[in-house]
Order: structure tokens, then C-alpha cells, then sequence
């Protein structure tokens, strides 16, 4: 080789050198300085966190019975950006929606002819539909169409138990009953995943990063009952159309426990579509909505006074003949009574002779014992929205005050309230704690929360619990205020109540009356207490009282809840003691 | 002297190491590449079966929805109203009770004070 040949093959090669030298920096620049800021723009471009909804949980009633549940539903959107440019794929696209959807061809087409990154086709589709529409546009390699799951939650029993159970807002979260309640149990935890997507956006499973799977929300179990629930609504829903009262409520616990076997209210909503429902239909009236209790407030006074040792069930009372002066005003019974005693001023329901015995106890011992019972503080149900009623403070009392609070005057209270004392008295003088829900269950079905009855506090003596019940009897038969609550073969002890209503301007309304009657069953063995409230039903005056309005829808539901729960018909000698009634050949000696 | 003979000698030995060399990294990368595809094959197919699990799941749940619509109350009541089913009440009389008393709600539970202490 001559020398200008080396030369120009040394030139060559020192070109050659330089440019691959250039492209060697290049190459680690982009490797080594810029490995970060490209590595991230790739991963944005490819990698992608994808959100795994936790499922809530489901609500049922003490038998296990599905009170609210969770149905999948999406929304169906489309990429304008990603769906195939041609008008062709478009119009093809247009049709398998609508196919799938049952959408008009038309509607379809012009919400999806967009450039927009985002448009909603249709919500509410349910999964099956969504499912056969990715399959088909799968087969088609159509891109552009994204599913949204926004699960809707499902009320199977629609309006019953609507107050108890509430409902969700448009983010998921409870606002109100035991939705909101046990949110935390019911809502769960979201999970997440970690990963790569390729071009055409399908998932690169084997590039699964970080994986954190959604915890599904747990099952509550609540102490109510449906069948008994049912057979309170039903007489709800019959003395609604019957009486056409502007409210009416019913409230049944049982004694022993505190549990909360059945609650309803007239008017009702469909938690369905809260959207639609009026705001004073969704209100649990047994919880927040406060009355003066009229006489069913009885007991209170009658109790403390025989707890106090002040009188016994035989110390008589003169009842002024119905019509009673004191402090400048005239205290009045429905009927004029002269000299009875404390058993049966329960029993008639004085309100002259509920008066002396109250004055007899003094104002601050009976203070002290309306507190006792519960009144003025809330039952602690653990039902959002409860209210305490409303006790005065005992330095705000009148003169008056002691003669017109022992008949359930100047006092409000809810008729859980009212439920919870005549419960005490059924469970012999144990206040229990009124609960709702009876455990909470993770997915596989262990009872992760149980809530065991709670003693709240002892209201008064087993003693003085059976002096009430005994008069509490009687008003239930022939004598007493309420013989239509009277249940054929099992005895009944209750109160009935008849107050004004009160108007929110001041004073009361003229001619409207809240009636109620609250009670238990079988009254030697109490398995249920209950109250039927009516507020203002659309009824004669002279026929407007607890005794004749309320009493009956409490039979009523009475009969069908001891048939139900299977209770053995009693029946009452002369002696006053209760046998129960066991059919001939049944078995049992 | 055949110096051209010589020349023309093939190395088997060292030649033959190098293609058992090659074909042992050709064979290598491969076997990458099919691992590789078999990592996506498999991916895919978990996938599909992940989404034919979640179909399934969901279809589950919308057909007992479906069962626990057809079956609550108010739908039960439609029926009957629709005459469709009917109810027939049990009369006391067909009743035969085998046991005195029952508490049909539950067993005798555990009651607890303020203090959580069992009181019975």
C-alpha cells in the first residue's frame, strides 16, 4: 500500500472514530445524565395506577334477610381522541353501543361524533350488558370506550324499614339511618394496583408492580326482624289510610335486651330514589321528633312515688270530682273521680290525682326521677339524628309545673324514650341500652363486633316495677282506659296518652291531638314493648284519644307479633296470676 | 514441501467450539424470547381470566339481586295482589305446640352492666 493510501485510510479511520465517539456521548448522556427524567416520562406513558373499588357491605336483619345490597352498575363513556377516525368505525361503533345499550341509533351517534377525551353514553348499564358490549368491541379491535363502575346500592323492601336503614348520597357515603351509622364498618377499603399498559393501552400483566387489593366492607346485622317489621308496617300502612294522620309511628324493643325488634314511620320513602322522596317524609319521627307524651308520662310519677315510699298501690287520692284549683288554674280529669287510689288513678288515668301524688313527692325528687327514666338525654340508640326531648331545667319549673308535668305536660319527649321506661318497668325496674345493631361480620361470615345488652342504669326496685305493671294491667282491662289494646289469650299491660299537639308559634293547636299507647306482652313474661303514636288523626274529637286510636293498632300488631314469635296464649284466674294455655295432645306436660 | 496443504487445514477443534458457543447463546436468547412470550401469553390469559372471574362474580351477584328483588316483600305482595300466589292462614286450631314456652328471638342472652360486668 503507498503512503497516500495509509493517509487516507488513517483519515477514515479517525473519522469513523469521531463519529461513533460523538454517538457513544450521545448514547451516555441519554442513558447516564437523563436516565431519570426519561425513565419517568416513560413510566408515565406506560406505567398506570388502576383503583379497585372495595365493594360496601350489605345490611340484613337479625334472620340474615337482605335489607340493602349492591347491584354493579357502570357508565359507559367514549374517548373522541381514541376512537378510530374514520366516519366508517364511528357509525360501526354507534351501532354495537346502541345494540347493547337498547339506545336509538341516532342519539348514539351524535354523542359519541366528539374530539373530546371524555363523554358519558350512558350511566346505570348493568354488568351483564357492559360485558357483552366489551366482548363484541373486543372482536371488532374497536379502541375508545371506557366502562366506570358506580355500583347503586339496592333496597329490596323499598319504603319498609326505609327510616331505620336511610341511604347514600352520590359519593357512596351514608346520610343517614344505619348507613350512616356503621359507614365505617359498611364502606370498606379501596385497593390499588401497579402497572404497565403497551401501546393499544391493554394491560402488561407480567409488569404488575405494587398491588394492594380492595378490602370489601363488612356485613352488619341489625336486631330488627322482619317478619315483625312487616306486621307493624302493614297496620301502619292500614291505620294510614284509615285515619289519614299527619305522622305515625311505631317503636317495639324487647325488654329483657334493649333490642330493637321493629321501627316504621307514616309517611314513608323508597331509599331507591331518595332524590324523589319529600324531606319530612325521611325523617325517623321515633328518634327525632318530640311530643308531649300526655299520660303515658304517668308511670314516671307513679313509679318514683312508690319507689320513694311516698305512697303504696292502695293510698287513696281525692280526685275533685274532675275538676281541680290550684295556682289559679283548673286542672281537669276527662272524667270526675272522688277518692281513688294510686293503682287505680293509673288505671283511669287521673291527671287531678297524678298531680296530688307528685306534689306529695315534691318538684325535685320528681325532676330527679324524669331524669332517671331517660328523659332530657338521648337513649344513645346510635342512630344519627337522635334527639334528647326536652326536660326543663328543675330551677325553671312554674308553681303550675308540678301539677301539669306529671300528666306529660311541658315536657317533650320521643317515643323511643317513652319505649325505653315502659321497658324498664316490663324488665323489672332495668333500664336497658336500646341497640339497632346486633353484630358486625367480615366476608367470610366471623363476627368481628357483637354488641351484648347493656344495663343502663336501675330506674327503680323489681318491687316497685311490679306495683306499676300490676296497675299497668288493669288499664287493659274493662275498667282501664284501654280495653281495645286487649290481645285475645295473652295479657297486655300499657298506658295509653292523649296530648295536644303543640303549635310551633306557641301554645296549642286547637282540635289536633297526639295520641299514643305504650305497652308490653305478654304481660307475665314481657317479650315485646312497643308504642303506636298517632299525631292529628283525621278523626272525630270525641274519638281523638290514645285509648281509642292508638290502643287498637297496638292490639293489632300485637296479635300478629305473638303469632309469630310463637307465644303461648295465656289466660288470667281469678286470683290475678296467668296459666298459659297449651293445647290438648301437644306434648307438653 | 506442500505448503498450500498445510494452509488449507480447517481447525475442527476450535471451530466447533465456537459454534457449540453460538448455537449455546442462540439457543439462550430463544429461549429468552419465548419465556418472554410465554411471560405475555400467560399474562394475557390471566388476564382474560381475571375478567371472565370479575363477569362471573358480578353476573353472581346481579342474578341473587335478581332472586332478592323476586323475593322481597313489596314484590311477593304484587304477586299476590296480581293473584299470582295466594295465602292461606294457619288456623289456632291446626296449631300443635310441642313445648311450653319459647322464646322465638333468641337464646337467654348476656346481659352486662355500665361496668361491663355480666350481671345474668
Amino acid at each position: 500500500m503507498s503512503a497516500a493510501a495509509h493517509k487516507r485510510a488513517g483519515l477514515v479511520c479517525i473519522l469513523l472514530a469521531v463519529v461513533f465517539s460523538i454517538y457513544s456521548a450521545r448514547l451516555v448522556h441519554l442513558q447516564v445524565a437523563k436516565h431519570k427524567e426519561y425513565r419517568s416520562l416513560a413510566g408515565a406513558t406506560t406505567a398506570k395506577t388502576v383503583d379497585e373499588r372495595a365493594e360496601r357491605g350489605i345490611i340484613t336483619d337479625r334472620n340474615g334477610e337482605a335489607l340493602a345490597v349492591n347491584v354493579p352498575i357502570y357508565a359507559v363513556a367514549v374517548d373522541g381522541k381514541l376512537v378510530t377516525e374514520t366516519k366508517a368505525d364511528r357509525a360501526k361503533l354507534a351501532g354495537i353501543i346502541s345494540r347493547h345499550l337498547e339506545l336509538p341509533l341516532d342519539k348514539v351517534a351524535e354523542r359519541i361524533a366528539t374530539e373530546r377525551p371524555y363523554v358519558v353514553v350512558q350511566r346505570g348499564v348493568d354488568a351483564i350488558r357492559v360485558a357483552g358490549l366489551k366482548e363484541e368491541l373486543s372482536a371488532e379491535r374497536i379502541r375508545g370506550v371506557m366502562y366506570e363502575s358506580e355500583p347503586r346500592r339496592f333496597y329490596p323492601n323499598e319504603e319498609r324499614l326505609s327510616h331505620v336503614l336511610g341511604f347514600l348520597n352520590h359519593d357512596g357515603d351514608g346520610v343517614q339511618g344505619v348507613e350512616m351509622m356503621m359507614q365505617p364498618y359498611l364502606r370498606g377499603e379501596d385497593g390499588f394496583v401497579t402497572t404497565e399498559r403497551d401501546r393499544t393501552g391493554r394491560e402488561i400483566v407480567a409488569y404488575r408492580g405494587t398491588e394492594r387489593p380492595a378490602k370489601d366492607g363488612m356485613t352488619v346485622e341489625l336486631t330488627i326482624d322482619m317478619e315483625l317489621q312487616e306486621i307493624v308496617e302493614k297496620e301502619l300502612d292500614e291505620a294510614y289510610k284509615r285515619l289519614n294522620p299527619n305522622m305515625l309511628t311505631a317503636v317495639y324493643v324487647r325488654p329483657r335486651t334493649g333490642e330493637v325488634l321493629a321501627m316504621a314511620t307514616r309517611p314513608a320513602f323508597n331509599p331507591n330514589h331518595p332524590g324523589e322522596a319529600k324531606v319530612e317524609t325521611t325523617k325517623n319521627r321515633a328518634i327525632i321528633e318530640m311530643f308531649e307524651p300526655g299520660s303515658t308520662f304517668k308511670i314516671v310519677v307513679i313509679a318514683a312515688a312508690l319507689e320513694q315510699k311516698t305512697v303504696t298501690p292502695q293510698s287513696i287520692y281525692h280526685c275533685e270530682n274532675g275538676s281541680f284549683a290550684y295556682g289559679g288554674k283548673i286542672l281537669r280529669d276527662v272524667h270526675g273521680y272522688g277518692s281513688l287510689s294510686v293503682h287505680d288513678i293509673m288505671v283511669k288515668s287521673s291527671n287531678i290525682g297524678c298531680a296530688k301524688i307528685a306534689m306529695h313527692l315534691g318538684a325535685d325528687t320528681f325532676h330527679e326521677y324524669i331524669r332517671r327514666f331517660g328523659f332530657g338525654e338521648r337513649t344513645g340508640l346510635g342512630l344519627p339524628g337522635e334527639i334528647s326531648g326536652m326536660v326543663r331545667p328543675r330551677h325553671s319549673w312554674t308553681p303550675l309545673s308540678i301539677t301539669r308535668v306529671p300528666m306529660g305536660h311541658e315536657i317533650a319527649v320521643t317515643p323511643l324514650q317513652i319505649v325505653m321506661s315502659m321497658s324498664a318497668i316490663a324488665n323489672g325496674g332495668n333500664m336497658m341500652l336500646p341497640q339497632i345493631v346486633r353484630a358486625v361480620r367480615d366476608q367470610d361470615g366471623r363476627e368481628v363486633v357483637s354488641f351484648s345488652p347493656q344495663v343502663v342504669r336501675r330506674v327503680v326496685s323489681e318491687q316497685t316495677a311490679a306495683h306499676v305493671a300490676a296497675s299497668l294491667a288493669d288499664v287493659v282491662g274493662e275498667k282501664g282506659t284501654a280495653p281495645q289494646a286487649a290481645i285475645l289469650g295473652y295479657p297486655v299491660a300499657g298506658k295509653t296518652g292523649t296530648a295536644q299537639r303543640v303549635d310551633p308559634k306557641g301554645g296549642y293547636t286547637p282540635g289536633k291531638y297526639v295520641v299514643s299507647f305504650a305497652g308490653y306482652f305478654p304481660a307475665n313474661d314481657p317479650e315485646v314493648a312497643g308504642i303506636v303514636l298517632v299525631d292529628d288523626a283525621r278523626t272525630p274529637g270525641t274519638r281523638n284519644y290514645g285509648g281509642l286510636v292508638a290502643a287498637p293498632i297496638f292490639a293489632a300488631i300485637g296479635r300478629g307479633m305473638a303469632r309469630q314469635l310463637d307465644l303461648v296464649p295465656a289466660a288470667t284466674k281469678s286470683d290475678g296470676t296467668t296459666i298459659a294455655l297449651v293445647p290438648f295432645g301437644s306434648g307438653a306436660n | 514441501m506442500n505448503r498450500q496443504t498445510n494452509d488449507n487445514v480447517l481447525p475442527i477443534g476450535p471451530l466447533m467450539r465456537w459454534l457449540v458457543l453460538v448455537a449455546f447463546v442462540g439457543l439462550l436468547g430463544l429461549c429468552y424470547v419465548h419465556m418472554k412470550n410465554k411471560l405475555k401469553v400467560d399474562g394475557d390469559r390471566c388476564r382474560e381470566l381475571e375478567m371472565a372471574i370479575k363477569l362471573l362474580d358480578e353476573k353472581l351477584q346481579v342474578a341473587g339481586n335478581e332472586i332478592t328483588r323476586l323475593t322481597s316483600r313489596p314484590e311477593l305482595e304484587r304477586r299476590r295482589q296480581e293473584g299470582l300466589i295466594r295465602m292461606v292462614p294457619v288456623q289456632d286450631s291446626r296449631l300443635n305446640r310441642l313445648r311450653v314456652q319459647t322464646s322465638a328471638l333468641a337464646a337467654e342472652p348476656v346481659v352486662r352492666g355500665p361496668d361491663g360486668e355480666v350481671l345474668r
